[in-house]
């Protein structure tokens, strides 16, 4: 059965079916996880009648690849057989391949060129390439097969970039109809600077491979130069891969391995995945390794001497992450996770998601208390499903993947840890959800979030706006709106977008389908139209209840009244909203003798005044007392008191501050 | 007058030795010279220590005190759990951090120097008695410790120079180490072999400090010049090195475990109020002060080293 891109109408249809379903990839149980030391295989075993084809993917480029590797010149040399089917509605007469290895090929590159890529910056010590030698097209019409390559276009003009080749085709590839190419090439691995390379006899491979881009239902081809934040977009199919190194070195690579051998004194093992859309393997002679079968899958961890208390950290990460979030977002459909755990001095390595592995790290020496292995852990797993299995074009809705996984890393983070999530420490907590609210608003009036990755102007707008803002933006609907219904509507986008691309339009459409337009209107404002909000309490007013004093006429006289004290007192507070994006909030009301009450405002006006009376006098007024909008721009103008009230002065922050300082003081004095 | 007990008396009980010629300070018998002797110098010294920090913290206080100061919770928000407030505060108070931490960086940094004074008096107070046997009076203490400023502030730049220096050389050590060693052992465990390296660079450094605090201690016991006292010190230091690196270690780890206990207090209570804060303020308060009087027993240890090894050979005997 095959799927096009997902429809908006689609999401009705799955509303229904919101309980985590069966997995799509026909599941394939893992063989007996064995240990493995230096020179045995890092990822569990499969037979290969095992790895049975899924029924409910769309297959459309199919990779039958060899590597070997030369651990000596860091060179890879790949050969196979990719199958490509028009999936498209249209008829093709070109394709477009990517060759991503080659932005480490000079500094004239997409991704060496762009300014300020907030990581990968260190610089190229050895150069990396991708040179494919043939690109042999068998026809089945019965002409005589061609290579195509000879005739590619590497760049185009004026550009030098290389990671985007043009390749015409002989003749025209109808809809739904298949072609067979033969390629040859060989990978130059570059020192490692992001995502791939070699750090001494620690190689690396992601982006290795001449990889087709991905067609359109229209016909229009998402092809794409490497930038230097974003690269992820391609149509699912089943990747057989064999591996070729040295013997004493350890493999880890995308889906479980099929057959493996050792053979004049090289290692070569065969990895089989269906239903997945780009392949990384990594090997190192001196990989450690982790082992447990969690939730039925066969979680490897590779990890560099010393760190084993990392790669702990890293499964316990991993046990909580699986339920939680097959339980929000469906199950995990695969039978292996590897978790690469670089070393410190490979660090731009860490930190990746390929499809079943991923790349972590951290140093050695977090504390206990400080979460970050487990925010990165976390964070890249969840990158199984908001890149993985939900394929959504990175280049182009980075906020698709790269946000909504830093929403999915926070809440999950939050139910495991607590508001502590990325640190707790010496009685001090930090939660992710703080962070991603402060950083996401720190350029909210900049530029929008729903850009290309090109489009930001820097690296460090980009996370903010992408990574941080989308968190914060999801984690305010979940805590205005419910964890109920944000939950069941990313739920409901994650399921159908599942094995397919799905776009902005279908995260907003799920959104609406569940939580009603207005939900979605605020996010299609918050993501695209840089909405923001700033509640403040603009005045607050108390005084003794009084009879209204003045000249009245009545009874056909005209009366003199003067203010006559009641029993009771009366006031208001005046709460305003700034900024386009709203939603409903609370203002808790403090009276005089410290009791409080609570009213709600649906937040749809620009201001709202709430009369007040009472036994006792108003005294200050908070609005959304508990921050449920992460997105408010300023906590700081969310209170206001009656000018009569005492200041409350800080005695928490003189009290800690001042201990702080005892002690630093009593540290460095003499 | 007549109350008061004769040199001979306090011989008699052990507690005095001689008396200083230049006051009617009578100088401790080695014995005598304990922190126990002082708890109203140890609590001085706490007091110092928290005016200190006051002044550091005030600007801090007054800028936090201006925003929050009018929430129904004054400023308990900022520290409610997850630190949202308080990260938001951080971001909306951006110029007035700079002066803040500009003014308390030179407070540490003059404070680093004039603390001589009350460590001089904390040191005249455990190492001598009046005839009554009460601590020196604290003109008597403050006297002494301004005589003894010049040599003690020569010796904090010369330590703090040469802890400097061994730190920076362990510290290079350790880096080159774990260089060295990282492709036969590996990444992680090379920086643990360097770091080892770095962690005996902070032993000598400690030693330092130790060798450093017998200095001045001799130096107010013995009205040394800077050399000298740095004679002193190190020679009593060699005399019993390993005992007085346990006697400073010993209480260098036991007043590190209130901190942490601290803390638990402070994550559990959070940030409330009231009664809650009264306790955490007790408790914070009572970690400093029991820091100060761990202190104040180590300068009475390093006192007592330097006054034995300092001592005529008679009077050694004696």
């Amino acid at each position: 059965m095959r799927f096009g891109v997902l429809g908006i109408g689609m999401v009705s249809a799955a509303l229904t079916a919101l309980q985590p379903a069966a997995s799509p990839v026909a599941t394939v149980s893992a063989a007996p996880i064995e240990g493995s030391s230096s020179g045995a295989s890092a990822t569990g075993t499969l037979a290969p009648a095992q790895t049975t084809a899924t029924t409910a993917i769309d297959d459309v480029a199919d990779y039958t690849l060899t590597a070997t590797l030369d651990v000596t010149k860091h060179t890879i040399h790949g050969e196979g057989t990719i199958s490509w089917r028009n999936a498209s509605a249209l008829p093709v007469r070109e394709l477009w391949v990517h060759l991503y290895l080659n932005a480490f090929k000079n500094e004239r590159s997409v991704f060496l060129r762009e300014p300020d890529g907030n990581r990968g910056n260190g610089g190229v010590t050895t150069w990396g390439s991708i040179d494919v030698h043939k690109l042999v097209l068998h026809d089945a019409s019965g002409s005589e097969d061609s290579d195509l390559w000879p005739a590619a276009e590497l760049h185009r003009p004026g550009d030098e970039d290389e990671t985007d080749a043009r390749v015409p085709l002989p003749r025209d590839v109808a809809p739904g109809e298949e072609i067979t190419l033969d390629v040859v090439w060989d990978d130059q691995l570059p020192s490692v600077v992001e995502r791939t390379g070699f750090d001494g006899s620690l190689h690396f491979a992601g982006q290795w491979f001449p990889k087709i881009a991905r067609l359109e239902p229209s016909g229009k081809w998402a092809h794409f130069p490497f930038h230097h934040l974003a690269e992820f977009y391609a149509d699912f199919g089943t990747y057989d891969v064999t591996i070729n190194v040295p013997a004493s070195f350890v493999i880890g690579a995308t889906g479980p391995v099929v057959d493996s051998k050792i053979a004049a004194g090289r290692r070569i093992e065969r990895h089989v995945q269906p239903g997945i859309h780009d392949y990384a393997w990594t090997a190192w002679d001196k990989w450690r390794s982790l082992k447990e079968s969690i939730e039925g899958v066969a979680v490897t961890v590779l990890f560099p001497s010393g760190c084993e208390g990392d790669a702990r950290r890293e499964l316990a990460s991993i046990r909580f992450a699986l339920p939680h979030f097959r339980d929000r977002y469906g199950n995990y459909p695969y039978p292996v996770l590897t978790l690469v755990h670089p070393p410190d001095s490979a660090g731009e390595v860490g930190g990746m998601e390929y499809p079943t592995l991923i790349t972590t790290g951290s140093p050695w020496y977090y504390p206990p208390g400080i979460f970050v292995p487990e925010l990165y852990t976390i964070h890249e797993f969840g990158h199984q499903y908001f890149y993985g299995l939900i394929a959504t074009d990175e280049v182009s809705w980075p906020f698709l993947d790269e946000g909504l996984n830093s929403y999915a890393e926070e809440e999950t983070l939050a139910a495991w840890k607590g508001p502590g999530s990325l640190a707790t420490v010496l009685g001090f907590t930090l939660s992710d959800a703080a962070v991603q609210g402060i950083w996401g608003n720190a350029r909210a009036h900049d530029q929008a979030v729903a850009l290309p990755a090109y489009a930001f102007t820097t690296g460090t707008s980009y996370a903010d706006l992408v990574y941080e803002r989308t968190g914060a933006l999801v984690e305010t609907l979940r805590r205005v709106y419910g964890d109920e219904t944000v939950t069941r509507a990313l739920g409901l986008y994650a399921r159908q977008g599942r094995f397919h691309h799905p776009v902005p339009e279908d995260l907003l459409q799920a959104f609406n389908q569940v939580a009603g337009g207005q939900v979605a209107q605020t996010l299609r404002t918050a993501l695209f139209e840089k909405g923001w909000v700033d509640y403040t309490v603009t005045a607050i007013f108390s005084r003794k209840a009084a009879s209204p004093a003045g000249l009245f006429d009545r009874n056909g006289k005209r009366e003199t009244a003067a203010a006559a004290a009641g029993g009771g007192f009366e006031g208001w507070v005046l709460v305003t909203r700034r900024g386009t994006l709203s939603f409903p909030v609370e203002v808790e009301l403090t009276r005089e003798d410290g009791s409080t009450e609570r009213v709600r405002w649906d937040g749809g006006a620009e201001s709202q005044r709430f009369a007040y009376t009472g036994k006792v006098g108003l005294r200050s007024a908070v609005v959304d007392p508990d921050h449920a909008v992460l997105l408010d721009e300023n906590l700081t103008n969310n209170f206001a008191s009656v000018p009569a009230t005492r200041v409350a002065g800080a005695p928490r922050t003189l009290e800690r501050i001042t201990y702080w300082a005892e002690l630093a003081l009593q540290a460095l004095l003499p | 007058v007549s109350t008061l007990p004769a040199i001979g008396d306090l011989e008699a009980l052990g507690l005095a030795d001689r008396p200083d010629p230049s006051t009617d300070l009578v100088l401790l018998a080695n014995d005598a010279m304990r922190a126990r002797r002082v708890p109203g110098r140890i609590a001085l010294l706490w007091l110092w220590e928290l005016f200190i920090a006051l002044v550091v913290t005030w600007p801090i206080v007054a800028m936090v005190s201006s925003v929050y100061g009018r929430h129904p919770q004054g400023d308990g928000p900022l520290w409610n759990r997850g630190a949202h407030e308080l990260l938001d505060l951080w971001a909306h108070t951006a110029a007035a951090r700079a002066p803040i931490i500009v003014q308390a960086a030179l407070v540490f940094a003059t404070t680093s120097l004039v603390g001589l004074i009350p460590t001089g008096m904390l040191l005249a107070s455990i190492g001598y008695t009046t005839r009554s046997l009460r601590p020196p009076p604290l003109h008597e203490a403050m006297a002494r410790a301004l005589a003894a400023f010049r040599p003690m502030a020569a010796m904090l730049i010369f330590g703090t120079l040469a802890q400097g220096a061994v730190l920076g050389a362990f510290a290079w050590l350790g880096s080159r180490l774990a260089s060295g060693l990282d492709a036969r052992y590996g990444e992680a465990p090379a920086e643990q072999l360097g770091l080892a390296a770095a962690a005996v660079g902070l032993a000598a450094a400690a030693v330092v400090g130790v060798t450093l605090d017998l200095s001045r201690a001799a130096a107010i016991r013995f009205r040394a010049p800077a050399l000298h006292a740095l004679g002193l010190g190190w020679r009593a230091f060699r005399a019993t090195p390993a005992t007085l690196c346990w006697s400073w270690a010993w209480r260098g780890l036991a007043a590190a475990v209130p901190i942490v206990f601290g803390s638990l207090v402070a994550e559990r209570l959070g940030g409330r109020g009231g009664t809650p804060l009264l306790a955490l303020t007790l408790v914070h308060q009572a970690i400093v002060l029991s820091r100060a009087a761990l202190r104040t027993s180590w300068l009475a240890k390093a006192l007592r080293t330097v006054d034995a090894a300092g001592r005529p050979s008679s009077s050694r005997q004696a």
